[in-house]
């Protein structure tokens, strides 16, 4: 065997006593440097190569000791409070649902809801233990296949409640729910501009256009808003450390020009659907009347005062009833079990985004640190606008509650980002980037 | 002289952390700098280094990055955390106590503190 052989054959060994095998290629790099850094030593004192080899090796001492010691300290972290908290919103949502198809004229089958639930479920768990940096190598690809999806779901859609809707048999996609995994294509895109310095920049704002314009085809406002929000987010967090290559001086303004494009973009495109539309303001707050009398009713109901009296007022929610179960499910669960109970919910959501955001910030790797990012956002984003737009502070209508508004499309993808988010946080420790060649500091 | 295991194993990881105050440092580096200062008192094996190296990362004392080294080599770098340098201050002078109060024990005499 030649020395590179036994150093080679040695690591191999000690690896092997790794249970956690995502974390050998980096164990064996470490250690396979740190022989040849000894051998290299030895040979500069004068020893042949094959007497430094197996002085080094003797040095490092036997393997399987070695690597049962490394086993030790190399483990998946599970994530285990964040994956209860995921598993806990399932269940308030899958309840909340329930309870809401006790009642008559439900549009839901209770049969069909257990089963999106435990679909969701499963989802969750698979994503959960997938190898993220697979995304990482093709982040391109799945950038443009994404986008393809999307532009072929689109153009085979129809609309139903002014909303772009595919069907395929009893399947149902919402295409306004883009909005949720569009930021994961986005991050990717930074992903793989890394070291590109302006060109990157430049060529972000344009990856993030394409996306923005479909969700506005769809259309969806509160998805436009989401996205955007969470890709200037990634985006500022890639810049400010300083991953596209720019110079420190120039982040700050290199980064400003997309984001103050992308919104003077959305704004100037929302003046104007909202100037050039006879209703269009009131189009954007999805119905004023409707709207404020749900608002009165959530506050009301929130403040334990009961709902609002006058005929008018109780026949306008008769006609609202199986909208405000369904799409408002914080809303019942207030009427039915008192405001304490959703508040309670809400701040779970927010410890949730909180550790996801923080978890994000801490990782070691870009590309895990930009996955998780754009995840944690995502979800943070989706309960604050909802939150807002329950409790009339918001502009636009809200997309969903993550896990616990009725929908499929939005329950399937948020459980396929969250277990992605945990997947990243169980085995990010063993991700390392790929290099790029760094074309010049702009 | 060679020094009893025992000795060693509470005090490696202070020893670590110092060299890391100073510079950041790879793995080979830190076992050279650790003898040639200690005029081989202390001879750390790699197969010690690495997995306390490895735990002090995961303690959040230490943390690591990857640099090209020669002849196409990818070395991975360690260096100290605000954690860790904390955590290296708190340790010395927790040593120092101890170093004092073996040492007023060892010389005896007048010096020795009655219990």
């Amino acid at each position: 065997m030649s020395p590179t052989e036994k150093i080679q054959a040695y690591c191999k060994d000690v690896c092997g006593q790794l249970r956690w095998k995502e974390a050998r290629p980096m164990v064996a790099q470490e250690i396979c440097a740190h022989l040849c850094d000894q051998r290299d030593a030895y040979t500069a004192q004068g020893m042949c190569e094959d007497a430094a080899t197996q002085e080094a090796l003797r040095q490092m001492g036997d393997p399987a000791a070695v690597g049962r010691q490394l086993d030790r300290i190399h483990r998946p972290r599970a994530q285990w409070a964040m994956l209860a908290l995921a598993c806990l919103f399932m269940a308030i949502g899958l309840g909340t649902n329930w309870l809401i198809n006790t009642l008559a004229d439900s549009p839901v089958p209770a049969a069909r809801l257990a089963g999106a639930y435990a679909a969701a479920l499963a989802v969750l768990l698979c994503c959960r233990r997938i190898n993220f940096a697979a995304l990482g190598r093709h982040a391109i690809k799945v950038y443009a296949l994404m986008l393809c999806a999307a532009v072929s779901l689109v153009l085979c859609s129809g609309t139903v409640n002014g909303s772009a809707v595919w069907r395929a048999g009893p399947l149902q996609l919402q295409l306004a729910c883009f909005a949720i995994v569009f930021p994961l294509a986005f991050s990717l895109f930074v992903y793989a501009m890394r070291g590109r310095g302006r060109t990157g920049v430049l060529l972000c704002a344009a990856a993030w256009l394409a996306p923005a314009a479909l969700l506005r085809a769809v259309p969806a406002w509160s998805g436009l808003a989401l996205y955007t929000g969470v890709c200037m987010a990634v985006f500022c967090f890639a810049a400010a450390r300083g991953w596209f290559g720019i110079a420190p001086r120039r982040r700050l303004p290199g980064a400003l020009l997309p984001i103050a494009s992308a919104l003077g973009a959305v704004s100037a495109l929302g003046v104007f659907c909202a100037v050039r539309s006879p209703g269009g303001l009131r189009a954007l707050r999805a119905g004023t009347a409707d709207m404020e009398t749900l608002q009165a009713l959530v506050l009301q109901a929130l403040s334990g005062t009961g709902a609002p009296g006058g005929a008018e007022s109780a026949q306008l929610l008769t006609s609202l009833l199986p909208y405000i179960r369904t799409s408002y499910p914080l809303l019942y669960l207030s009427q039915r079990f008192g405001a304490a109970v959703a508040v309670l919910i809400v701040l779970a959501m927010a410890l949730f985004a909180v550790l996801g955001v923080r978890k994000a910030l801490r990782e070691k790797s870009m590309l895990g640190s930009l996955l998780a990012l754009s995840t944690a956002l995502t979800f943070a984003l989706q309960t604050a606008f909802y939150m807002l737009g329950t409790m009339r502070f918001g502009l636009i209508a809200p997309l969903s509650l993550p896990f616990i508004s009725y929908g499929s499309t939005s329950l399937l993808l948020n459980a396929a980002l969250v277990g992605l988010m945990l997947s990243v946080f169980r085995s990010g420790e063993a991700v390392r980037d790929r290099e790029v060649r760094v074309e010049g500091c702009a | 002289m060679s020094i009893d295991k025992s000795l060693l194993s509470g005090s490696t990881a202070i020893l670590l952390l110092k060299l890391l105050e100073e510079k950041d440092r790879y793995g080979y580096e830190m076992i050279e700098a650790l003898a040639a200062r200690s005029d081989h008192t202390f001879d750390l094996k790699a197969g010690t280094l690495y997995p306390l190296l490895h735990s002090l990362e995961n303690s959040g004392l230490v943390e690591s990055y990857e640099q090209k080294a020669d002849f196409d080599r990818t070395r991975k770098y360690y260096r100290l955390t605000e954690k860790g340098r904390r955590a290296s201050c708190e340790k010395q002078r927790e040593w120092e106590t101890y170093a004092s109060a073996m040492n007023r024990v060892l010389k005896g005499g007048a010096g020795c503190v009655a219990h």
